[in-house]
C-alpha cells in the first residue's frame, strides 16, 4: 500500500473528526441522532483505521471473523444496559 | 540466576511442551488437593447443627478459596495440562507455536496461585467466589478484609496466563497441523480444545474489567466508585453482576468442554468404533459455545431486572441446554451394544457421562424464573453445579489422567487400584452431592444451621460421602506415584489408540516426531518407520527433526517480576507507593529485556495444514489474536460506561469534560498512527532515516497525548470544577469513575506502546528492522492503531455526547 493512500486515509479520519465536532454545534438536531451518528462516524473511523493501517483488508478474511466475533460478543453485553433495569432506579 | 541441579534447571526452565503439560497436571492436582481440604473441613463443620470447628468468617473465607481455588486453579489448568503435552502430539507437530509463552502462562498461573494463598493471610476474600458488590468493594474491615485485594492480583495473574495460554493454542491448532491433518480429520480432544481457548479468549478479559474495576473502588474510595456509590441504587451491584456473569457463564462450559474432549477419546478406543454422530457433537459443541455467552442473565432472575431479559434469559438458558443433548446421545449411542473394554479410562468416562445427565437435568430446572424463585441460592444449586464441575468435569479428566499415563510416563499405572479409586469416587460422590438436592430450603454458604431444621440427616450423610470422595482421591496419587517407578512398561500404544500421540515411543521424545507424519486425503496416517503400527501406512515424506531451543530462562523471571508488582500493588491500603512497585518492575524488566534479547530458535515449517490461515505468519495471528482479547477487554469497560450511563440519574452536562482537550488529543493519536504506519512503510522500503524519524515521531505524538491528559486529570479532579458541592467524585461519582477509569487503562495502552519504541529504537538506530525484518515495526503498528481506535470511540462517548 502506498504513502499516498495513507496520507489520504489520514486527511478522511480528520475530516470526519471535524464533522463529528460540527455536529455537536448544529441547533435542532434531535439527540438520538446526533448519539447514533456520532457512533457510526467513529465506527467508520475505526473501520479505515483497521482496514489501512492495520491492513486488515488484506489479511485472511477468516481473521475478521475472530475480531467481530469478539465484537459482538461484547455487543451482547451492552445491548443489557438499554434492556436491563427499566425504568432507571435511583 | 545459578541452578546446579539439572533436574531442577529443567523444570525451572523448560519450554518443552510435555514438561509444562506435567508442571500443569501436578500443579492443578496440589490446587485440587488444597481446595479439596478446605472443603472436607466445611463439610465436617455442616455435619452438625450449630457447626463443629469453623466461625463465619473462617468458613466464608474457606468457601471462596474453594470455589476460585476449585474452577480456576485446578479444573482448567487440568485441562490445559493435558492439551500442553497431547495437543501438539495429535496434531503431528513438535511443541506449541511459541514454547516460551507457553512456559510464561505456566509460571503466571503458579504465582497466581501463591497470590491466592497468600490472600489468606491478609483475611481472604470472604464473599464468594462471585465476588459480589457492593460488599467486595467495601473497604470496612466488616465488609470485606484486604485480603481480597490480594487475591484480585492472583486473579489478574491467571486472566494473564489463560490470554497467552489461549493464543498459542489457537495459533498452534490453525498453523502447525501435520500435512494433510485438516480440521475435519481433528479427534475430539483437540476439537474441544481448540472451542475451549477462543472462548477463554473471549470471556476472561471481561474478568479482567471487572477486577480492575473492583481493585479502583478499593483503592481509592470516595473517589473511583463504580461498584460502591451510594448514589446508584441497584446500578453498582447489577453492573459487577453483568460484568462477573459474561465472564463466569461462559467460564462453566470453559471447563466442562475439555472434559467432553477427554469422554470424545476414551470412549471410541474402549469400545472399538467411531465416535458415533463425532461431526454433530463438534457442532454442538461450537453451538452450546456461541449461546454460552448470552446466558448470563439466568444468574441475576431475582435481582430486580426487567420481565424482558429473565424471559430472554430462560430462553437461551433453556436453548443452550439442547445441543448437549446431543453429545450425550452420541455418546450413549457409541457405547449402545459395543464391546466395552472396561478399564479405568472408560469407567471414569461412562460415569462422567451419566453424572453430567442429572446435572444437566437440575441445570434446566433453575432455567424456569418460577423455580428459581424458590431454588436459587439453596444446596439445590450447589449440588446442581458440583454433579456438572465435579462429576461431570474432575471424573472425566481422571479417567484422561489414567488414559494417558502410560503415554506420558511409558509405564501401566496398577488397573485394580485405578478400578477401586472409580468405584468409591463414583459411589462417595454420589452420596456426597445427591442428599443436597433435597436440602432445597437449606441456604448455600451458611456456617451452622439450627437442630430444628432438621437438615441434620443428609448434611451426615454429605459429610460422610465427601471424606470418603476425599480421600479415595489418594489412591489416584498413590497409584500413579508407584507405577511411575514400578508401573509395567506400557510400550507406544497399549490401548490400541487410533490418534497420533499413539504413533511415538512411550515417553515420546524432546522433539516427538521422527518424522512429521502427513495424512493422506482419505485421511490415512502415513508415518516414518512405522510399519507395523496401527496407524501406519507406509512411509511418511514429512520433514525430519530441525534444531528448536527447549529451555529459557526468562519467563519464569518475568512471571516473578508481574507476581512481585502486583503484591506491592494489593499488599498495602490505598493507593502503592513507587518503593513498592519498584522491586516488581525491576524484576519484570530484567526478564523482559532477557527474554527480548535471547536468541531462541523456534522451527517454522512451510509443509503444514493451516488452513484458513495460511497467508499470515504465526507472530502476526498472535498478535491480532491477542488484539481479538482487547476488543472484548475495552468493549466490557465500555459496557460498564455505558451502564452506569444511560441507568445513572445524573450525569455532567455536555462541555463538562473539556471539548477541546479531547478534540486536540483525538488529532494527536491519528497523526501517530499516520507516523506509524509510515515507519512500516519506510522499514519495508529500507529506508533507516524515514524509519527513525517516523517512529520518533509517533513517541513524540504518544507522550504529547499523555501529558495533555495528565493536565485534563489533574484540571478536572481539582481545577474550575471544584465547586462548594465538592468535586467531579462527589457530584458525579459514576461519570467521574468511568472517566478515569476507561481514560486511565487506555493511558496505561499508550504507555505501553511508547515502552514498546524505547525498546525498538536503538535497535533500529543501529539499522535493524528493515526490509524483511520489517515484520515487527507491524506487530508494533497492530498493537499502536488498536489504541488509536479505541481512542476513536472514548472521545465521542466522554466528550460529544
Amino acid at each position: 500500500m502506498s504513502v499516498k493512500v495513507y496520507v489520504a486515509v489520514f486527511a478522511v479520519l480528520v475530516s470526519v473528526t471535524g464533522v463529528e465536532l460540527a455536529l455537536i454545534g448544529i441547533p435542532g438536531i434531535s439527540r438520538a441522532l446526533t448519539i447514533t451518528t456520532l457512533i457510526g462516524l467513529a465506527g467508520f473511523k475505526a473501520l479505515l483505521v483497521a482496514a489501512f493501517f492495520q491492513h486488515l483488508k488484506d489479511e485472511p478474511r477468516p481473521l475478521s471473523t475472530v475480531l467481530l466475533v469478539g465484537l459482538v460478543i461484547v455487543m451482547a453485553l451492552m445491548s443489557i444496559s438499554f434492556l436491563q433495569l427499566h425504568p432507571p432506579q435511583s | 540466576m545459578r541452578v546446579t541441579s539439572p533436574s531442577l534447571k529443567r523444570w525451572l526452565f523448560s519450554t518443552n511442551h510435555k514438561d509444562v503439560g506435567i508442571l500443569y497436571t501436578i500443579t492443578s492436582l496440589v490446587f485440587f488437593f488444597i481446595a479439596g481440604s478446605l472443603a472436607l473441613l466445611m463439610r465436617y463443620q455442616l455435619s452438625a447443627p450449630f457447626g463443629r470447628v469453623l466461625g463465619g468468617e473462617v468458613f466464608n473465607t474457606f468457601v471462596t478459596m474453594h470455589g476460585l481455588l476449585m474452577i480456576l486453579w485446578v479444573l482448567s489448568p487440568l485441562a490445559i495440562g493435558l492439551a500442553n503435552y497431547f495437543i501438539p502430539l495429535q496434531l503431528g507437530a513438535r511443541d506449541l507455536a511459541f514454547p516460551r509463552l507457553n512456559a510464561l502462562s505456566y509460571w503466571f498461573y503458579l504465582f497466581g496461585g501463591f497470590a491466592m494463598v497468600l490472600s489468606f493471610f491478609f483475611g481472604g476474600p470472604n464473599t464468594g467466589w462471585t465476588l459480589y458488590a457492593p460488599q467486595s468493594a467495601c473497604t470496612d474491615p466488616l465488609c470485606s478484609p484486604p485480603g481480597i485485594n490480594v487475591a484480585a492480583a492472583g486473579l489478574i495473574l491467571l486472566v494473564g496466563s489463560i490470554t497467552m495460554g489461549s493464543i498459542n493454542f489457537i495459533v498452534t491448532m490453525f498453523k502447525m497441523r501435520a500435512p494433510g491433518l485438516k480440521l475435519k480429520y481433528m479427534s475430539m480432544f483437540p476439537w474441544a480444545i481448540l472451542i475451549t481457548v477462543f472462548m477463554m479468549l473471549y470471556a476472561f478479559p471481561s474478568l479482567l474489567a471487572g477486577l480492575i474495576l473492583l481493585y479502583s473502588d478499593r483503592s481509592f474510595p470516595g473517589r473511583l466508585a463504580y461498584l460502591s456509590t451510594a448514589q446508584g441504587g441497584n446500578v453498582p451491584s447489577l453492573l459487577w453482576d453483568n460484568i462477573f456473569w459474561f465472564f463466569g457463564h461462559p467460564e462453566v462450559y470453559i471447563v466442562l468442554f475439555p472434559a467432553i474432549g477427554v469422554v470424545g477419546e476414551i470412549l471410541p478406543t474402549f469400545t472399538r468404533r467411531p465416535l458415533y454422530g463425532a461431526k454433530y457433537i463438534t457442532m454442538s459443541i461450537v453451538v452450546a459455545a456461541v449461546i454460552s455467552f448470552i446466558v448470563w442473565g439466568h444468574h441475576m432472575f431475582i435481582t430486580g431486572v426487567s420481565p424482558l431479559t429473565t424471559t430472554l434469559f430462560t430462553v437461551t438458558t433453556i436453548a443452550v441446554s439442547l445441543p448437549f443433548d446431543v453429545m450425550t446421545v452420541s455418546f450413549m449411542e457409541t457405547l449402545f451394544r459395543a464391546k466395552i473394554r472396561l478399564k479405568a479410562p472408560v469407567l471414569f468416562a461412562i460415569g462422567s457421562i451419566a453424572l453430567f445427565v442429572i446435572g444437566g437435568i437440575t441445570g434446566v430446572f433453575l432455567a424456569s424464573i418460577a423455580l428459581d424463585q424458590h431454588l436459587r441460592g439453596t444446596y439445590f444449586v450447589v449440588a446442581h453445579f458440583h454433579y456438572i464441575m465435579v462429576g461431570a468435569g474432575i471424573l472425566a479428566l481422571m479417567g484422561g489422567l489414567y488414559y494417558w499415563f502410560p503415554k506420558m510416563t511409558g509405564r501401566m499405572y496398577n488397573e485394580r487400584v485405578a478400578k477401586l479409586h472409580f468405584a468409591l469416587s463414583f459411589i462417595s460422590f454420589n452420596v456426597l452431592y445427591f442428599p443436597m438436592f433435597l436440602l432445597i430450603e437449606m441456604p448455600r454458604r451458611v456456617y451452622f444451621y439450627p437442630p430444628d431444621t432438621g437438615w441434620a440427616p443428609l448434611n451426615g450423610l454429605a459429610t460422610i460421602g465427601g471424606l470418603v470422595f476425599g480421600f479415595s482421591q489418594l489412591l489416584l496419587v498413590a497409584n500413579l506415584g508407584r507405577s511411575l517407578r514400578k508401573g509395567a512398561p506400557a510400550g507406544p500404544n497399549p490401548w490400541d489408540g487410533w490418534t497420533l500421540e499413539w504413533a511415538v515411543p512411550s515417553p515420546p521424545p524432546l522433539h516427538d516426531f521422527e518424522q512429521i507424519p502427513v495424512i493422506t486425503e482419505d485421511g490415512v496416517v502415513h508415518l516414518a518407520g512405522g510399519e507395523g503400527h496401527p496407524l501406519a501406512s507406509g512411509i511418511g515424506d514429512g520433514h525430519s527433526i530441525p534444531h528448536s531451543s527447549h529451555s529459557s530462562r526468562w519467563p519464569i523471571v518475568v512471571a516473578l517480576g508481574a507476581f512481585v508488582f502486583l503484591l506491592g500493588l494489593t499488599m498495602g491500603s490505598g493507593p502503592p507507593g513507587i518503593l513498592q512497585l519498584t522491586p516488581g518492575v525491576v524484576i519484570g524488566l530484567v526478564g523482559l529485556y532477557g527474554y527480548g534479547k535471547e536468541s531462541f530458535i523456534v522451527h517454522e515449517d512451510e509443509k503444514v495444514e493451516s488452513w484458513p490461515f495460511k497467508a499470515i505468519s504465526r507472530m502476526r495471528f498472535g498478535v491480532w489474536t491477542f488484539l481479538a482479547s482487547e476488543i472484548v477487554f475495552f468493549g466490557v469497560l465500555l459496557s460498564a460506561y455505558l451502564f452506569v450511563r444511560i441507568n445513572s440519574v445524573a450525569w455532567p452536562p455536555l462541555d463538562y469534560f473539556d471539548i477541546e482537550k479531547g478534540a486536540i488529543n483525538t488529532f494527536i493519536l491519528l497523526t501517530s498512527s499516520l507516523t506509524a504506519v509510515l515507519a512500516l512503510a519506510s522499514a519495508r522500503a529500507g529506508a533507516r532515516n524515514g524509519l527513525v524519524a517516523s517512529l520518533l515521531g509517533t513517541m513524540a505524538l504518544g507522550a504529547y497525548f499523555l501529558y495533555n491528559k495528565a493536565l485534563e486529570w489533574e484540571e478536572l479532579a481539582i481545577g474550575e470544577h471544584l465547586t462548594p458541592m465538592g468535586s467531579i467524585f462527589d457530584n458525579f461519582p459514576l461519570a467521574a469513575t468511568s472517566y478515569y477509569i476507561t481514560t486511565g487503562v487506555h493511558g496505561v495502552h499508550v504507555f505501553a506502546g511508547l515502552a514498546m519504541i524505547a525498546y525498538l529504537f536503538p535497535r533500529v538506530l543501529k539499522g535493524a528492522y528493515l526490509r524483511h525484518q520489517s515484520e515487527t515495526i507491524l506487530y508494533f503498528g497492530l498493537y499502536w492503531h488498536f489504541v488509536d481506535i479505541v481512542w476513536i470511540f472514548l472521545f465521542p462517548l466522554f466528550y460529544l455526547i
